[in-house]
């Protein structure tokens, strides 16, 4: 990288200094052009003219050019035939793009953040190295004009690529807030709609071409180009119809308030299909590659042989990642059914993941309640309850190893084994037994899901008599500690003794030790208010708030309400408001230290 | 899926606002980015680090609450849980499947029912008891073990730093 490390240091002149150094220096080369075949118009008998001269013109070449068109043909026709003026023209072109690259960076994206430039660069760079492989080592081009075609073929390309990458980043930090103003949302959406007219637009021409090559007699490398540019057109507007079909959805979602329950499934296969299709158009365009190349054992077939294995990996991952997702569907269906409107209803309940009012759920055999989607996102990557981690039964013979790419690739490892299952069973701590007298159906449920053989073991309904009698005795233990040791020792009698004995462990509540008592399982919504209620919390606040203003002079009185119990539809206050309460605690915190320093210095 | 990330962060921080536990201020740093929250926390009364308010940063993925935030601190913190860099090792900050640091399996762990505001209780009463037994700071941990006294003063140090005092 060193190469790359100076190409930074060395000072890059700014893009108005560039643009008209390259169009003065355009302008020149065609006063040049021009003035010579002026020059060579009145000197008929100059023998370079007849080439000079376009061919549909008359033979009688001594008649000086008149017309513009003419004229103007005449100068780009020599100009294309001198190697420094086709150079400054490439240039210009080259300045042209990055003028309107600019414009529209101005125009759409504003100032890049680190990210995206970070990105781009990565892309560029990428995007250049491989391009360079495919020019020389698998078409060989060998000619100037050759090189320059493709060349100034994948600008347009790596133009398109990399302003649909930076829409995509930009879309996705856009929709990290919801203040938003929509029209940056239009704006890119604006451009992504130009991008993919353009990406259609090359398709066609390709298209078109391919025909016309048919038409007349084709030679072999015509058609291989044009299939090769046909697949990056192809791969280009399939990422960028992704890029727009999720804008959509999310602009749909943002407009509409009350939940979408669909959203999450219409956006898996909009992913999955897209990214399968752009996968698979990438890999056959390397296939093609690979066989097209005049060299078998070349480094550019190394590299395309490279590419093609993480492409197929990435195809591979995608599919198991499908398989994971169909399996984790139809045992949701299977095993936890809808639940009734009464149910939800009686619930009264937020969905405990996404925190939104429930109109359907789906029913856990632990009595706990999510929306399908909600429930579906988190099973693919873990098999628990979310609320109380209790182990969900699922078939395991078709699971897929390794299978999560996505955030903890360790998480499906946890169920793989009934004994695994079995063997966490057994550390279970969920929150106390009031939840299973709550609710009964809770613990043949969880027998089922615990995977253990009937024959080794007391059945189901032996086995929850049995935990039933020992709770009778020892109301304080948890059903679970109880049920474990039981499946152990197998009888009610040696459990008692292990219970006198001490030799079962009672789990403590693992959830935060200093925290407020935790609300029951059922009631998770409203844990916040019970931890925390929210009039004496805020009472003491604003009383220890109100001693602290009037103490300190210096900073302005805020209202309570101004501080504590407030949220505001306006993000501007929102932040002000939030400042407020962060230097207000920075203060008190600051007052007390004093205060406290002071008393312990006497002493 | 980012809006319904954006959605659950929205309803937490009404929440974190409405109803603010003790000596817990937390945010989006800047309105234009819910994905990248600060949260100031007050040193929990009778521990070394009482009266401090440190700052941390909370980094939520996309798919939050699926997977849990990055947290970290950005005032110099000296504590056993704590990496030098900052980063918080705590069990809730962990999925179920991932286990860097072998916590016993009755450690509370990330699951999309968990929220910001439990996750900075936790940290809370981290800095009032922290565990030596994880390794994020093992010079901490030594001196958390071994010599008290100092333990504290090194704390009060930070907790005057933490008020530019
Ligand atoms: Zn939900
Ligand atoms: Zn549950």
């Amino acid at each position: 990288m060193p190469a790359i490390i100076i190409f930074r240091r060395f000072p890059m002149p700014s893009i108005s200094v560039y643009s008209t150094a390259s169009f003065i220096l355009l302008s020149l080369s065609i006063l040049w052009a021009h003035t010579t075949i002026l020059e060579a118009c009145n000197l008929p008998t100059d023998k370079d003219v007849n080439v000079w001269t376009y061919p549909t013109q008359d033979p009688n070449a001594s008649q000086p050019p008149t017309s513009s068109v003419t004229l103007s043909v005449n100068v780009f026709t020599l100009m294309l035939d001198e190697p420094v003026c086709l150079v400054l023209a490439v240039n210009a072109t080259y300045c042209l793009l990055a003028i309107i690259v600019q414009i529209i960076q101005k125009l759409v994206f504003g100032k890049l953040r680190a990210i995206e430039r970070q990105h781009m660069r990565d892309k560029f760079w990428n995007f250049v190295f491989y391009k360079f492989i495919f020019i020389f080592g698998v078409m060989n081009v060998q000619s100037l004009n050759e090189v320059i075609v493709w060349i100034s073929w994948f600008t347009a390309i790596a133009f398109l690529l990399l302003l649909t990458k930076l829409c995509k980043d930009r879309f996705e930090f856009l929709s990290f807030s919801p203040n938003t103003p929509m029209y940056y949302h239009w704006k890119v959406l604006g451009l992504m709609g130009f991008i993919i007219s353009c990406c259609l637009l090359l398709t066609v021409s390709c298209v078109t071409k391919s025909f016309m090559f048919q038409a007349s007699s084709p030679s072999y490398s015509d058609i291989h180009s044009i299939t090769f540019m046909l697949a990056e057109c192809l791969i280009i507007t399939v990422k960028s119809l992704h890029v727009i079909i999720r804008y959509c959805i999310h602009l749909y979602d943002i407009q509409h308030d009350e939940l979408w329950e669909r959203k999450a499934t219409l956006v898996y296969h909009v992913d999955l299909s897209m990214e399968l299709l752009s996968l698979s158009i990438n890999f056959v365009h390397h296939l093609h590659m690979l066989f097209s190349g005049n060299i078998w054992l070349s480094m550019a077939s190394l590299v395309i042989c490279m590419q093609l294995r993480y492409i197929f990996s990435e195809i591979q991952k995608r599919l198991l990642r499908h398989k994971n997702y169909r399996r984790v569907v139809a045992n949701m269906e299977a095993q936890f059914p809808e639940a009734t409107k009464e149910e939800i209803e009686a619930q009264e309940d937020q969905c405990a993941i996404c925190w939104e009012q429930m109109e359907t759920a789906r029913k856990l055999p632990c009595g706990h309640f999510f929306h399908s989607p909600c429930l579906r996102s988190w099973l693919e990557q873990d098999t628990t309850c979310p609320t109380c981690s209790i182990a969900l039964s699922f078939s395991h013979e078709n699971k897929p190893k390794n299978s999560h790419p996505a955030p903890n690739p360790a998480a499906g490892a946890r169920n793989q084994a009934p004994g695994v299952v079995q063997h966490r069973n057994h550390f279970w701590h969920f929150d106390g037994s009031r939840f299973a007298t709550w609710l009964p159906s809770f613990s043949v449920e969880v027998m089922r899901t615990t995977g253990l053989p009937a024959n080794q073991q007391p059945s189901n309904s032996q086995l929850d008599t049995m935990v039933r009698e020992v709770q009778d005795i020892f109301p304080q233990i948890p059903a679970q500690v109880i049920r474990n040791d039981l499946q152990l020792t197998g009888s009610v009698e040696t459990t008692t003794d292990h219970i006198l004995e001490g030799q079962v462990t009672i789990p403590t509540n693992p959830r935060l030790p200093t925290a407020p008592p935790v609300a029951t399982p059922d009631d998770e919504h409203s844990t916040f208010q019970i931890q925390t209620p929210p009039s004496e919390t805020g009472n003491r606040r604003f009383a220890t708030q109100d001693a602290a203003s009037t103490s300190a002079s210096s900073a302005p009185p805020s209202s309570p309400t101004v501080v504590g119990g407030r949220f505001s539809k306006a993000p501007q206050e929102r932040e002000q408001v939030l400042q407020t309460r962060r230097d207000e605690l920075i203060r008190q915190a600051r007052l007390k230290y004093l205060s406290n320093k002071k008393v312990d210095k006497p002493a | 899926m980012v809006g319904s990330a954006l959605k659950r962060l929205m309803a937490e921080y009404k929440q974190l606002s409405l109803n603010p536990p003790e000596g817990i201020v937390a945010g989006p740093i800047n309105e234009d980015n819910f994905f990248e929250w600060e949260a100031l926390i007050l040193g929990p009364e009778d521990t070394p680090f009482e009266g401090g308010v440190f700052r941390t940063t909370l980094n939520f993925p996309t798919d939050y609450p699926m997977s849990p935030p990055k947290m970290k601190f950005t005032s110099d913190m000296f504590h056993p849980n704590i990496y030098p860099d900052g980063r918080v090792c705590i069990s809730i900050l962990h999925s179920p499947g991932d286990d860097p640091m072998g916590y016993e399996t009755s450690a509370e762990r990330w699951s999309p029912v968990q929220s910001i505001e439990k996750i900075l209780l936790s940290v809370m009463s981290m800095l009032a008891e922290p565990n030596p037994e994880s390794g994020a700071n093992v010079d901490a941990s030594k001196m958390w073990r071994d010599d008290q006294e100092q333990f504290v003063k090194r704390a009060e140090k930070l907790v005057r730093k933490s008020l530019d005092l």
